[in-house]
């Protein structure tokens, strides 16, 4: 056991009847890292950290959390844990208030209040105001005070700045990093790229169950794709523009709309536009799951072929 | 386990104070009532008057002039049945209700073990019926010199003695199937309709006394209700508090193990279910050829043109379906009453050697 690792996984394997969720995941983060993991929709990313909860309990494999086993020390690991769930459901009838002692309670009172209500000032929260009348947001934002009030050694939070407004997003960054200076390990799952990039010190990528690469940010900005929608004053000739490297044309309309791919960098592509007569350019960035399903692409066709 | 016992309390108290209000309005109405009927004129003719089925069914009617026999037809043998239902309710929610819904997986992400959030709840609850027990108690006790009945308070906890028991082996049964079940509302259903029939079933074999010797074989026959006022059987009080433990030690020891599942994950498949899980491939097997037997085999030609045999889903399959939930809700009555036999009848034994 490495005592700089904070999380262990190997050769993780879940079942959920005949389905294979997990075919043997292995990954480790060190201590105070900020881990980001990413993965399609249903590639094993919540089943992952539900194991590492104890919530449930894969068929193989083995997870040291801080050097514990958290099926034989369950307890123990959650002690050590700040979660925050993908899909945060959340008791009704009750006040903000009364739910984050509830939370204390549960980790006996070990809790500074202050240091509660300093978060919930952060991040805005009304402590009085009845769980069933917050928004989306706000019960984000609840979540998130939950996660970090016990100030964890390890925090696992599943989409952490979903539903919030991008300037609550940019405080939640600030709050992680200072978790992460103050010596936290972060594992936090994405859907957002900017955010893998803003925070993530290495990114995880899971793709059907198993741990397809581990890279750096700056290698995930280069997987990046971008659209570009181009309305033109006239119709034009797009030729030029879609043989230029990392170009492509996803569609045309009446040859004065097109839109275009681009990978990499758009330096080219706004260099030779200066030549046409531009009415109006829109970018779009790939949402990660478009990414995953390009970058796979070929990786699957060559699959498809092998087993022809 | 205290914040989960409190923080269980503080959400069942709504509905306890609802409880507590009604049966305190019952009792005071009923007690109030007894007065009038004590002295009636021609009471004992009209009882006669009625069919002998009905003067059986509600027991005691014979007595209704006397505090236990008017406490037995009018309290006692409903009031098992009203707070019967609002135990099986917030039993079969206090954990896997939780579980449907998804609240669980953030409860137990903190250090919480299952054993302390399973018996931190299951106190509270305990704590809540007793509670309800002891005001619907006193809303007899305190006006009982007002209304007429010349009881001591210790005759008039005595049936609440026996109910409680009864109520706990319903609540804890429920418990116990909301685990084994894919759901709250079929566990719920399942617990309130035995609970119902092992009433009726009860009535019934006082009018047929061919219907007696089964009898045994439920819980309910070890209610007495207002029949324990003169003496309570200690150990079929006993017999039924122990079958609800050991409801609740069934209950809790899979749940120890057992995947929590994400809100709105439901199964009927076998595999999962803890006991069974135990005894494993086996019973997967067995499960497999009971599937397989009502399947139909339809022959298809795949890719490779090789014939095979596909599970499809039929009229007929779905039919079956249903037949094989309800061959496993006859086996859990069927073990539930042997089990209940099997457990109060030594707990009696017990008793009366001790």
């Amino acid at each position: 056991m490495n005592e700089r690792s904070a999380i262990i996984i190997k050769d993780l394997h879940k079942f959920y009847g005949k389905v294979h969720a997990l075919r043997g995941v292995n990954l480790e983060v060190k201590r105070g890292e900020m881990y980001g993991f990413l993965g399609p929709n249903g590639a094993g990313k919540t089943t992952t950290i539900r194991c590492m909860l104890d919530l449930i309990r894969p068929q193989a494999g083995s997870i040291r959390i801080l050097g514990m086993d958290p099926q034989k020390l369950p307890v123990e690991v959650r002690s050590q844990i700040g979660y925050l769930p993908g899909e945060l459901n959340l008791e009704t009838n009750i006040k903000v208030l009364d739910m984050l002692r509830y939370f204390m309670g549960l980790r006996r009172n070990k809790v500074s209040w202050d240091y509660v209500t300093a978060l919930t000032q952060r991040l805005e929260l009304d402590l009085n105001m009845p769980v069933k009348n917050l928004s989306k947001g706000n019960k984000q934002k609840l979540g998130l005070v939950q996660a970090l009030m016990p100030r964890a050694k390890i925090l696992l939070l599943d989409e952490p700045t979903a539903g919030l407004d991008p300037l609550m997003q940019q405080v939640v960054y600030k709050m992680l990093k200072s978790a992460k200076a103050e010596g936290t390990t972060i594992f936090f799952s994405s859907h957002i790229i900017s955010e893998v990039e803003a925070i993530a010190g290495r990114v995880a990528i899971i793709r059907k169950g198993i741990i397809a690469e581990e890279i750096s940010p700056s290698q995930l900005a280069s997987m990046t794709m971008r659209k570009v929608k181009i309305r033109f004053r006239k119709k034009i000739d797009t030729r030029p523009l879609t043989n230029l490297e990392g170009i492509s044309l996803v569609s045309k309309g009446n040859g004065m709309d097109i839109t275009l791919k681009v990978e990499g960098e758009m330096d080219k592509l706004i260099k030779t536009l200066a030549n046409y007569p531009v009415g109006s350019i829109e970018t779009l960035r790939h949402s990660l799951e478009e990414i995953f399903l390009d970058y796979y692409k070929d990786e699957e066709k060559e699959a498809s072929l092998d087993v022809c | 386990m205290f914040a989960e016992f409190r923080h269980t309390i503080r959400r069942l108290r709504g509905q306890a104070i609802g409880w507590s209000i009604g049966l305190v309005f019952y009792g005071l109405l009923l007690g109030s009532m007894y007065d009038s009927v004590k002295d009636m004129q021609g009471i004992s003719e009209l009882l006669e008057s009625y069919p002998q089925e009905i003067m059986a069914f509600f027991g005691g009617m014979a007595e209704m002039t006397t505090p236990w026999g008017y406490l037995d037809v009018e309290y006692f043998t409903l009031i098992n049945m009203i707070i019967g239902i609002f135990a099986i309710g917030a039993c079969v929610n206090l954990i896997v209700g939780d579980e449907e819904k998804g609240l669980l997986d953030l409860v137990l992400a903190h250090p919480i073990s299952r054993s302390r959030l399973y018996w931190g709840r299951l106190l509270a609850f305990f704590t809540v019926i007793t509670t309800i027990l002891l005001i619907a108690w006193l809303s007899l006790v305190i006006p009982s010199s007002a209304f007429g009945f010349d009881l001591t308070p210790i005759e008039f906890l005595r049936p609440f003695l026996s109910l409680f028991a009864i109520t706990m082996v319903f609540s804890t049964l429920a418990l116990l199937l909301s685990f084994l079940l894919p759901s709250t509302r079929f566990a719920g259903m399942l617990s309130g309709a035995l609970m119902v029939i092992n009433f009726l079933m009860i009535g019934l074999s006082r009018i047929n006394p061919d219907l007696e010797p089964f009898m045994e074989y439920t819980p309910m026959f070890y209610y007495q209700g207002g029949g324990a006022i003169n003496s309570l059987e200690v150990g079929w009080t006993f017999g039924l508090l122990t079958t609800a433990l050991l409801f609740a030690l069934l209950a809790w020891i899979p749940f120890l193990k057992r995947d929590i599942r994400v809100s709105g994950e439901h199964s009927w498949q076998f595999s999962p279910i803890l006991l069974i899980n135990r005894i494993g491939k086996k019973i997967t097997n067995i499960h497999k050829t009971i599937k397989n037997l009502f399947l139909k085999k339809i022959p298809v030609i795949n890719n490779e043109g090789i014939g095979e045999t596909p599970i499809r889903k039929t009229k007929d399959q779905k039919k079956n379906g249903w037949r094989i939930i309800l061959l496993a809700a006859l086996g859990i009555i069927v073990f539930y009453c042997v089990f209940s036999l099997i457990i109060i009848n030594a707990a009696d034994l017990w008793c009366d050697i001790f």
